[in-house]
């Protein structure tokens, strides 16, 4: 049968601020006790030395419910249209600019 | 709907939408000699972006319009995906595309109006246009000053040389 520590430490009476020593399978096992700062853990964390030496792994954020709102550049330029027909253009005057009648009123201060 | 079928004589109006508009493209030139160059002409359909108050003024005599394309040609020619249309373009979320859904009524097909290639066409060629019956309708208030908003953010967005640092 196996269980882990958590539940194991459960049936035993600790009290905060004493250590207690053991040897179980030929290991030397020491619990301190203090009083729990925050909420216990629900998942046990591994022995360090599993991991010993490598490099923590970065946790992914959260991907955001309005990832899909972000305006998008376009990635192509649409194409010209198929030619109706060639004409090749000679320099000319270009048309006189358009200037709007301006009321009378609009230059009284 | 978005749409309104506007009579023959009425006046030009923002958020229109013509059929065969002439449309006059540089097809190459002499980099040496630019006093002559090889254009293309092609009618195409197109959606007026002049405001309405320059139009109803009569303050303008040359006016902006953005070629209208047929989103399911672009998606035959490979140059866009099907799943971008149903995607970002008809979300609004493409800068400079803007998506125009079919109608029955008009007759048209699923368009996106090319914001990013711009032609100036004069006044009375469009009302010429019109009299022929080459109108096909009207975007309805509300939709084209949305189309009003997307053209006017495509052309006044702010672009980074790169995200500032958020650390």
């Amino acid at each position: 049968m196996s269980m882990s520590l958590t539940e194991a430490l459960k049936q035993v009476k600790l009290e905060p601020g004493k250590t207690y020593q053991c040897q179980v399978n030929g290991y030397s096992v020491e619990v301190r006790v203090s009083v729990a700062a925050v909420p216990p853990p629900s998942v046990e964390k591994q022995p360090r030395s599993v991991g010993a030496g490598a490099p923590a792994t970065e946790v992914e954020p959260e991907s955001s419910d309005f990832e899909d709102f972000v305006m998008l550049d376009p990635w192509v330029q649409l194409p010209e249209p198929p030619a109706a027909f060639y004409l090749e253009t000679e320099l000319g005057e270009p048309d006189p600019p358009f200037i709007p009648e301006i009321p009378e009123e609009e230059f009284e201060a | 709907m978005i749409y309104r079928q506007i009579d023959t004589g009425e006046p030009l109006d923002q958020g229109d939408i013509l059929d065969g508009c002439p449309i006059l493209w540089i097809a190459g030139y002499d980099k040496d000699d630019l006093r002559a160059v090889e254009t293309i002409t092609t009618c195409e359909r197109v959606i007026i972006l002049t405001q309405t108050c320059d139009l109803a003024n009569r303050k303008a005599t040359a006016i902006t319009v953005a070629v209208v394309r047929d989103a399911q040609a672009l998606v035959e020619q490979h140059v866009v995906k099907a799943s971008d249309i149903k995607g970002p373009i008809r979300a609004g979320r493409v800068w400079g595309w803007y998506f125009l859904p079919k109608s029955i009524e008009l007759g048209v097909a699923e368009m996106i109006v090319d914001l990013r290639q711009l032609h100036t066409v004069r006044l009375d060629l469009l009302t010429a246009l019109c009299l022929r019956g080459q109108r096909r309708g009207r975007l309805q208030p509300l939709y084209r000053e949305h189309l009003a908003k997307h053209f006017a953010d495509t052309y006044s967005r702010i672009g980074l040389p790169e995200p500032y640092p958020t650390d």
